[in-house]
């Protein structure tokens, strides 16, 4: 940002690093995050609202999911109008890409738009934040379609195990389990409860605008101001922190479905995002179980015992469950591929872990760059850094990963699979 | 619309070039595939799938492993893919890094040496990954649809993975080495897209290589589409799964020259535009029903010289699968006899102009853009007019399209999944 650019009183600057810049809007702290792209003549906007899965109850999960999907019906402004949800018109009329989704820590909604229709962008997503009206007549043929969602992802022997991993690894917090929540939580949700979700989550206060593309931070504040700026917080309620009780000794799952391959899931938990831990954490799993020079993959897949080895974990703001999945035939025994899977991962050495780390920087900063290449990746990519509290850590990947050393990374190796770490699920086909 | 990207394509004797330049951009994309394609059938369909691992195996003086660290140290990576007569190659790396990337490719390519022990490995990996495939209920819906439409003897015919996995018992190491020979041999359809000056580097040095091989191009097969006699449904029993997966849809004896396609490709896209919620079966069938999660159509495979197909793509639970394929028939019939509405004329107009504006906002998607188009003997001043006939067909136009392609008692419904308990519905349904 520079002297020239006029912020409008509304606004206060926050802070700029490189060409970054934050913004507040004083009134309601609505906060705003900008970055310019030339000549594309394409804007994406996204609004994130600081709520996730992780702020729901007990027989509530998925709560923000499903309002997720409600906030593409119609507020009162449409039904005045009687004309179908602004979201959807404006997909409809003008062929904009729109979407959402939920995750542990936010819900986030975007749309990619030619530039001149940014006004209409930001006052539809005004119109949302305050003025839905949720109806059964509305709610329960989208509750259907959740429950569709929930059937095609459950479908998948990872995602069943994902579910029943995290709600083994968590006894306390709420990361125990799956955005979407449990079929039998989605069957009982009411018009009631989401409202309440509403009005509790979805205020300015708890909201980032990110606006990337081709459009200038005059007219994006002007605008922004101008649709936000009358809109109060009802009573902001600040987010819980729940402890998990300390884990003591390995945990186990079994799933059983007909099928032709088994899987084996090894949990462990993890730093939160973008903490300094998350990133080695990110490395060694790299190391273990990312792509065919892997670890896992040279002994595993290589020598034609299991199908493929995978490994992930999420940017979540607090601790985690990272999981290795190991995919085989039918026939594979997973007693002992796991014990052998294990084996491999405690045998790892300085040696193999100091071959990584020297091509590590590249690799990770040639992704970067790859993965921040259209408005819509930067979106992405930036809605889970201000998720997690901190996203001037955009740009500090480098620096971070320089510092990791390989004796750093073994004693991360030694205290992530050790066994009271470790989730451990079967999934074993009939 | 000023963009800061530019595009150039040209179709010449020897290779189809075509560059993206963008001085934004810190990356590099080139993608490579024989332009026109060869023989198929199960062997040669196998041997294509190892030659895409075997590729990346080694070479006379590097080991997979020099290959792996090598491209990790650039931060570069290639991949390599085959399928369907073609193999194609994508390499990114950062432009600083292009010159050494490119060095690797073509000293891998000139220097390829298909080691036993590779092929062993790979046929290991292969046969438990197409076994892993015999679950893939989406795949198997669509090879089952695709044909449908085409012979055994056809260029276009796909094999399911245990067709696949039968060949690959008696592949032998003479077929992976054919198939080099081959691709490198054959016309070429290069696409690079990044900043100017590297952008011209890459494209010099790959034509320079190429000059030195030959530029055969593909003898001609029987590579036509062809009707079905009578409306009938493909079965595939999937177990495991918890949803059907469809492919729906049907004949139609259109090529990219032909004058109608655009009018074709308009009312699919009103039918079922491609992600988004903007098509009529997602408002009916999703939205106003709760059917399913997605479902959208697309007119697909035709090309300068080969006619295609229309394919509604979606999955809906075993309980609701004969409503859902009811439903959908029934929206394509409406749309059939009935046309369009003004109101989607005017919108889809805007909506398919939208589209293209988008695409804009990212480097990667234009380039595989330009690259699909050139490969099937397009360039980009062909499309531009293609795209101009598309936004100004008329409603008389696309009305007369709809009825002249679509016939309802030709379509073949493919569904795989949990059939078995549904099988004598699916094949009442009329």
């Amino acid at each position: 940002m520079s002297k020239n650019n006029k912020i409008p009183k509304e606004f206060k600057f926050v802070k700029s690093i490189q060409d970054i810049s934050e913004f507040v809007l004083k009134k309601n702290g609505l906060r705003v995050v900008y970055k310019y792209i030339h000549g594309t003549s394409v804007v994406t906007s996204n609004l994130t609202y600081l709520v996730g899965s992780k702020d729901e109850l007990p027989g509530e999960t998925g709560l923000a999911h499903m309002f997720e999907h409600m906030l593409f019906k119609p507020t009162r402004h449409d039904l005045k109008l009687k004309q179908e949800p602004a979201s959807m018109k404006f997909e409809r009329e003008v062929g904009i890409i729109l979407n959402a989704n939920t995750w542990k820590d936010r819900t986030t909604y975007y749309f990619s738009y030619e530039k001149s229709y940014f006004a209409r962008a930001i006052k539809i997503e005004a119109e949302r934040m305050k003025d839905l009206v949720l109806t059964d007549k509305e709610f329960k043929p989208e509750r259907t379609n959740v429950l569709s969602e929930f059937d095609m992802y459950n479908g998948d022997p990872q995602f069943a195990l994902s579910c029943a991993m995290v709600a083994t690894a968590f006894h306390s917090h709420s990361y125990g389990h799956e955005t979407i929540g449990f079929r039998e939580d989605i069957e009982a949700y009411t018009v009631e409860k989401l409202d309440q979700f509403y009005k509790k989550h979805y205020q300015p206060g708890k909201a980032v605008f990110s606006i990337v593309g081709d459009i200038s931070i005059e007219e994006v504040l002007k605008t922004i101001s101008r649709e936000f700026g009358d809109i109060e917080n009802d009573h902001l309620v600040p987010r819980e922190r729940i402890q998990e009780p300390k884990q003591e000794g390995l945990r186990r799952i079994e799933i059983n479905r007909p099928g032709v391959s088994n899987v084996i899931a090894i949990g462990f938990k993890h730093a939160g995002f973008p903490n300094k831990e998350w990133y080695a954490t990110s490395v060694l799993i790299d190391l273990l179980a990312g792509g065919d020079d892997s670890v896992l993959h040279k002994k595993l897949v290589d020598t034609g015992l299991v199908t493929s080895v995978t490994g992930m974990i999420e940017p979540a703001n607090e601790m985690s469950l990272g999981i290795i999945y190991i995919t085989m035939p039918k026939k594979a025994n997973l007693e002992i591929i796991e014990k052998l899977a294990r084996d491999l991962i405690a045998k790892t050495d300085t040696k193999e872990i100091k071959k990584h780390l020297s091509t590590v920087v590249s690799r990770y900063l040639a992704e970067e760059k790859f993965g921040r290449e259209s408005s819509m990746n930067i979106v992405s990519q930036l809605t889970e850094y201000i998720s997690a509290g901190s996203w001037e850590s955009y740009y500090e990947t480098e620096g971070i990963l320089k510092a990791i050393q390989p004796n750093d990374l073994l004693a991360l190796l030694n205290q992530t699979f050790a066994e009271n770490n470790l989730t451990i699920g079967h999934y074993k086909c009939f | 619309m000023l963009l800061a990207m530019k595009i150039f394509t040209e179709i010449k004797p020897h290779i189809a070039l075509g560059t993206i330049k963008n001085n934004q951009v810190e990356t590099i994309r080139l993608l490579i595939t024989n332009t026109a394609s060869f023989k198929n059938d199960a062997d040669l369909e196998t041997a294509r799938l190892i030659y895409a691992e075997a590729i990346l195996a080694g070479t006379k003086k590097l080991s997979r492993e020099d290959i792996q660290q090598s491209l990790k140290k650039l931060g570069s990576s290639f991949d390599v893919s085959a399928g369907n007569g073609r193999v194609f190659i994508s390499v990114k790396c950062l432009a600083k890094k292009a010159k050494a990337t490119l060095q690797l490719l073509l000293t891998i390519l000139d220097d390829a040496d298909f080691k036993v022990t590779e092929q062993k490995r790979i046929k290991r990996t292969l046969e438990n990954y197409l076994d892993s495939e015999k679950e893939n209920a989406k795949l198997i819906a669509n090879i089952n649809f695709n044909n449908s439409f085409c012979r055994p003897t056809n260029q276009n015919y796909l094999y399911l993975p245990e067709i696949l996995l039968t060949a690959l018992k008696q592949h032998n190491l003479a077929a992976t080495k054919s198939i080099h020979q081959e691709f490198i041999n054959s016309h070429w359809t290069v696409t690079v897209g990044g900043g100017d000056a590297t952008v011209e580097q890459v494209i010099s040095t790959v034509t320079r290589w190429k000059q030195g091989k030959e530029n055969n191009l593909a003898e001609k097969y029987e590579h036509h589409f062809q009707p079905i006699k009578k409306r009938s449904p493909a079965l595939a029993e999937v177990p495991s799964k918890q949803n059907i997966e469809l492919a729906i849809g049907g004949f139609v004896d259109l090529t990219y020259e032909s004058q109608d396609l655009p009018a074709f490709i308009f009312g699919i896209a009103v039918l079922g535009k491609w992600g988004g919620f903007a098509g009529r079966l997602m408002s009916t069938v999703r939205e106003k029903e709760g059917l399913t999660y997605g479902i959208y159509a697309r007119a697909e495979k035709m090309s300068l010289d080969q006619n295609g197909y229309f394919r509604i793509m979606t999955f809906f639970s075993p309980k609701d699968v004969t409503k859902g394929i009811t439903s959908t028939l029934r929206e394509v019939k409406k749309l059939r006899d009935k046309g369009l509405t003004q109101t989607e004329l005017t919108n889809f107009r805007q909506i398919l102009k939208t589209e293209d504006i988008l695409a804009y906002d990212s480097i990667g998607k234009i380039t595989a853009q330009v690259h699909g188009l050139l490969s099937s003997g397009i360039n980009w001043e062909e499309h531009a007019l293609f795209k101009a006939k598309l936004y100004s067909c008329s409603k008389k136009e696309i009305d007369q399209a709809l009825k002249k392609y679509i016939d309802l008692e030709k379509m073949v419904i493919s569904a795989a999944g949990p059939i078995k308990n549904v099988e004598k519905e699916l094949k009442k349904l009329k």
